[in-house]
Formats: C-alpha cells, sequence, structure tokens
C-alpha cells in the first residue's frame, strides 16, 4: 500500500512539472520537399523550352531520382540518426514529397545519397518505391537507375536529337556513382529538437547537372545517350556537388 | 508438484478434447504454409548444395505458381508471348532460332535465347551475366518492348480479377497481395526448379549405363580440350570469356555496349567481347549456336575452334592456339557430345503446363 502512494506522489510531482514547462517533443515528423528547377524556373515535362548553360536549347521529358540513406547528425557529439529502409522516388510527373518520423535531436547536419546502397541494388524484387514497375531499372542489369533525365535538345540550326542520362551503378569500384550529398541545418535554421513538424524545402537545379564541376558540352558530345562509364561520373560528380539546394 | 502437473495435463487433455469435438461439422481448414523441398541432385552435377535465396525458398505451391505464369501468354503486352514461346522444353528450353522475333513487337533481338536448366547455379544471368539473380532477371523478357513487353501494373491488374491466381499467390507467399516481386519470385522458382541430370553421361557415372567407345574417346577429347571453360559436371565454368567469334566490337550508341559482351557489365578490358561459357548438357537440342546464334551445327562450332579463332587482345589464352583435333577425333567428340543429351528432362511433363 506505502508503494502505492509513493508511486501516486510520484506521478503527481511529474504532472506538475509538466503543466509547468513546455516539454521538448521526442519525436518530429519530418517532410522532405523538392522543387525542380532550370535556370531558376519551374518546369513542365514535354512543353518547356529551356536554355542550358552552354547555349543547348532543351526540353525535358522526364526526369526522376532516387533519395536514400537520409541521416541526421549532431556534429557536436556525433549523435546520429539514420532512417532505416527510407528509398524514395521523386518524380517531376509524379511524387515529390515524403514524410518520415524521427527521435528528435540538436542534429545540425543532414545528408542523404542519390541512388540506392549496394546492398539493396544487388536484387530489383522489391516493393514500395523500389518495385521495378516504377520505370527505373535496368533490363539487361540487376539495379535501379538512381537519376534518370530524358528530353531533346537543340543546338543552334541543329536537328533536334535525344538526351538521355541514365545514371546508376555501384559495381565495380570504378564506376560508383551512389553519391553523399550534405547539408547544414543550422545554416537553413532548421531545428529538430524543438519541433514536432519539420519541412525541409529542396531545390534541385537541373542546369547543375551539367554545370560544375564538370562541364559537359551536349552539343560536343560524341554520344548524347549516358548510361555509364566515365560520363556517367562526371554526371554523378556534378549532382553530388551542384544541384540541391535547401531552402 | 508432480500430482499437480499431473492434474493440469488431464485438464488441458479434457479441454483439447472438448474443443475438437466442438470443431467437428465446421469447414475443414486447410494449412496454408508454402510446402518447402529442395531438388534431389545426381551425384554427376557435382554439385553439393542447392544454392536459392533465403527470402525465396522453393515451394510446391510457389513452383506451380511460376509454371503456370510461365506459359501464360496473357501477362504480356498483347496477350500472345510467353515465357514459353521462346523456351520450349523439348529444345531444352531454348527456341532453336538465332535471333527471335517472335515478342510483341516482332524485331528481332540482339541475342540468342538461352536454354533453361541448372540455372541455381549461375551467379550472373544473360550471355553477358548483367543479371545477378533470376528473381531480377524475369522482369528482362517480361518487361522488355522486344520480347513480352508487359507494363507491371496491367500484368498485376490481369493476374488480380483473373481465375486462381490471387489464390495460388496466397498459397505461394501467403499473402493476397499481388505484386511484382511476387511475380518474379514465383517465375524464378519455377526456373530454378528445373533440373537436366539424366543423360546418359550421368547414367555412365551412376553405373546404370555404359558409354561405347567412340563416346570414351570422345569424352577423353573433352577432357583434354574442353574441360577447362566446360567444368565437368554442370559443363560450364559459370564464367565468361573471349572464345575469338570476332576481332573488333563496335559499340553503337543505341545498342547500349551490346557488343562489348560482359564488359559492359565488369567494364574489365579482359571482358572485351565475352560472353558466358553454356553448358555442353543437351547440347544437340540447343543449336542455333553462340550468344547471337550464328552456328546452325555443332560442325560449324567446332570448326570455329579448329580453324576460326579471330584474335584480339581479349581472347581466351586457351583459344590462342585454337583446338586441334583431327576429323576423326572431332566424330569422336561429337559422340560424346551427344551422349549429355536427357530425353527425360525434354520430356518432363512435370515442366509442362
Amino acid at each position: 500500500m506505502k508503494k502505492i502512494v509513493l508511486i501516486a506522489t510520484l506521478l503527481g510531482s511529474l504532472w506538475a512539472c509538466d503543466s509547468n514547462v513546455d516539454p521538448l517533443p521526442t519525436s518530429a515528423s519530418v517532410t522532405f520537399n523538392f522543387t525542380h528547377l532550370i535556370n531558376g524556373e519551374e518546369f513542365d515535362l514535354e512543353n518547356s523550352m529551356m536554355e542550358l548553360p552552354t547555349g543547348e536549347v532543351f526540353t525535358p521529358n522526364k526526369f526522376k531520382y532516387y533519395i536514400s540513406n537520409i541521416t541526421f547528425t549532431n556534429t557536436s557529439n556525433q549523435e546520429t540518426y539514420t532512417l532505416e529502409d527510407g528509398y524514395y522516388l521523386i518524380d517531376q510527373a509524379g511524387q515529390k514529397s515524403f514524410s518520415f518520423v524521427i527521435p528528435t535531436a540538436a542534429y545540425d547536419q543532414l545528408s542523404f545519397y542519390v541512388g540506392v546502397d549496394q546492398e539493396r541494388n544487388l536484387s530489383i524484387d522489391q516493393v514500395g518505391d523500389l518495385d521495378p514497375s516504377n520505370d527505373m531499372v535496368w533490363n539487361w542489369n540487376t539495379g535501379y537507375k538512381f537519376l534518370v533525365l530524358e528530353g531533346e535538345w537543340q543546338y543552334g540550326e541543329s536537328v533536334r536529337e535525344g538526351l538521355i542520362i541514365h545514371i546508376g551503378n555501384n559495381d565495380p569500384a570504378s564506376t560508383i556513382n551512389f553519391r553523399e550529398i550534405t547539408f547544414d541545418l543550422n545554416q537553413a535554421a532548421i531545428d529538430l529538437e524543438r519541433n514536432s513538424e519539420v519541412n525541409l524545402d529542396f531545390e534541385a537545379e537541373l542546369s547543375a547537372l551539367f554545370d560544375a564541376p564538370n562541364e559537359i558540352v551536349i552539343h560536343e558530345l560524341e554520344n548524347t545517350s549516358i548510361m555509364g562509364g566515365e560520363w556517367a561520373i562526371k554526371v554523378a560528380e556534378n549532382y553530388q556537388e551542384g544541384m540541391f539546394t535547401l531552402k | 508438484m508432480r500430482i499437480r502437473k499431473g492434474y493440469t495435463a488431464a485438464y488441458l487433455l479434457i479441454l483439447v478434447l472438448g474443443l475438437s469435438s466442438c470443431m467437428e461439422g465446421l469447414p475443414e481448414v486447410e494449412d496454408p504454409a508454402p510446402r518447402y523441398f529442395i531438388p534431389t541432385l545426381a551425384a554427376s552435377l557435382q554439385q553439393s548444395t542447392f544454392p536459392q535465396p533465403e527470402s525465396n525458398l522453393l515451394s510446391e505451391e510457389g513452383v506451380l505458381l511460376g509454371k503456370t505464369l510461365f506459359y501464360d501468354p496473357l501477362i504480356s503486352a498483347n496477350g500472345q508471348v510467353s515465357c514459353g514461346t521462346c523456351h520450349s522444353l523439348e529444345l531444352a528450353f531454348g527456341d532453336g532460332i538465332s535471333l527471335s522475333a517472335e515478342g510483341v513487337s516482332g524485331k528481332p533481338l540482339h541475342r540468342h535465347a538461352p536454354v533453361l536448366f541448372n540455372l541455381a547455379w549461375n551467379e550472373g544471368l544473360f550471355w553477358d551475366g548483367g543479371s545477378r539473380n533470376l528473381e531480377s532477371l524475369i522482369f528482362g523478357p517480361l518487361t522488355h518492348p522486344d520480347e513480352m513487353g508487359a507494363n507491371l501494373n496491367e500484368t498485376i491488374a490481369y493476374l488480380n480479377s483473373s481465375g486462381n491466381y490471387p489464390e495460388m499467390f496466397y498459397r505461394a507467399f501467403g499473402t493476397d497481395s499481388i505484386t511484382s516481386a511476387a511475380i518474379g519470385r514465383s517465375l524464378a522458382q519455377f526456373v530454378r526448379s528445373i533440373l537436366s541430370q539424366n543423360s546418359k553421361y550421368d547414367q555412365w557415372k551412376s553405373g546404370e549405363n555404359a558409354l561405347n567407345s567412340l563416346e570414351l574417346q570422345g569424352y577423353q577429347l573433352y577432357q583434354e580440350h574442353c574441360k577447362s571453360c566446360h567444368t565437368e559436371g554442370l559443363f560450364t565454368d559459370l564464367g565468361y570469356h573471349n572464345n575469338g567469334l570476332d576481332a573488333s566490337f563496335p559499340d553503337p550508341m543505341e545498342l547500349e555496349g551490346l557488343y562489348l559482351g560482359r564488359f559492359r557489365i565488369s567494364f574489365a578490358d579482359s571482358d572485351l567481347g565475352a560472353f558466358k561459357t553454356p553448358s555442353l548438357r543437351n547440347i544437340a537440342f540447343s543449336a542455333p549456336y553462340m550468344h547471337d546464334g550464328r552456328f546452325e551445327t555443332l560442325d560449324e562450332v567446332l570448326d570455329h575452334y579448329r580453324s576460326g579463332i579471330q584474335h584480339s587482345h581479349s581472347l581466351s589464352p586457351a583459344l590462342r592456339a585454337g583446338i586441334t583435333i583431327t576429323d576423326a577425333e572431332k566424330e569422336a567428340l561429337k559422340a560424346f557430345l551427344h551422349s549429355l543429351s536427357d530425353y527425360t528432362f525434354i520430356t518432363n511433363q512435370a515442366y509442362l503446363p
């Protein structure tokens, strides 16, 4: 009986504390929103004419990519949280946002990868966003395309031609284009310690795929179908470097 | 303590008996658990285990579903092409055509339809090994616009609304949700279950039959000239070699490195023009030969190795000097190769719908 009284007293005191101070939430619902731009402008697939950095007029008709291995880090104490089983397909013609729940903490850094890690890329009999019906699997090689951009380009008076960029490989080591992208959460004034609902708004600038660190001049390419090898690596370096911005 | 235990047991027994008498008259509920099995392997396959992924173990129900899908043309884009269209049991699940145009588009393919048997041991599928497992491979031919051209979402809608499929999926995988993954897994189970291990050679190895003197001479020649790539047992090393078919390897943009062979997967110079070593088993049924079906007969194949080798830097070292055999030896070798024909396999009703 004494014990019960003690517990009741303890609970009562906790309750009292509760009503005095606003507690920190233990978890936060995080939403990633992606906006796709060409030269800072939003665009529609099929009917936009955009000028690329090297002068080509480009009409995109497909743009999609995977985001995975999302990790939040508190760099001062190295506490990290990695989202398990988080593979999200972002599609200019479809899903451009997704949500998940994480434990709150004073994270100041966020990273994610474009693509699918080697372990999950070894087989495509998967469900959810990795379902092979999502038009993101290779049909002659096992694995996922990490990023797809397709469209038509024209340079000056040249004939309109197709541009096909299918990037996706993490084996052998020399061809890895599964790339990590890191963001400073403090700089973006994102507080994942005190908020229970957080929106992260990302912009992805397509022209950055052709820009830096590797300049890719479409009208000078021998082959405007980039699906592997050194040009795929260059594109991957570009999307790692400058495509995404956290607003 | 003992006494109490005894009472508890008796009490439980009464309860169970009571329950079972209550259940009489109710419809019988069948156990939906898949019946898993591991195929029996002939010693002459020289394999100690039957490899299969933990996530997709063979079951009677999974194999039956896979077989039903294998022969169902309605899962293709135009409702007319099934896996069986290009993989016929009587041809060791090959098609007898160099480059088939039987797909939904009617356009000829760029590679020869492979035979299907003893695939559980393959770590790479397709002629260049690009596909890593049967579960993933299935989606290649199923969705390729020049093969079955299936839109997986439409295929799933068809399966959901048709006949016995929902129940078959439930029995095979314990869920009535039909997914692309489950389609791939059941087809993979059927294909993985296809075994050929009862040729005259196998019967000779197990002591049930004898090879004649010509076949035995051919066996010696095989050991001398072929065994390094066509390893005895499965009669393939499951590896990739440039066997001197071509001296150069063009790379037209629209074909995505098709002529580069294994190189387009491994990016290794030594794999330029290299293709997977096919099994010699059932070779008498599987003409035409090579990854593009360029040779119509076994004579043409053997003549290629005798005098047709094309040299390039990635040519398999074992073939630099070709294979030196006389005409008489060629006949003996062919006699041995025919002893690898498995007639019980190509007439096995279990592999037919």
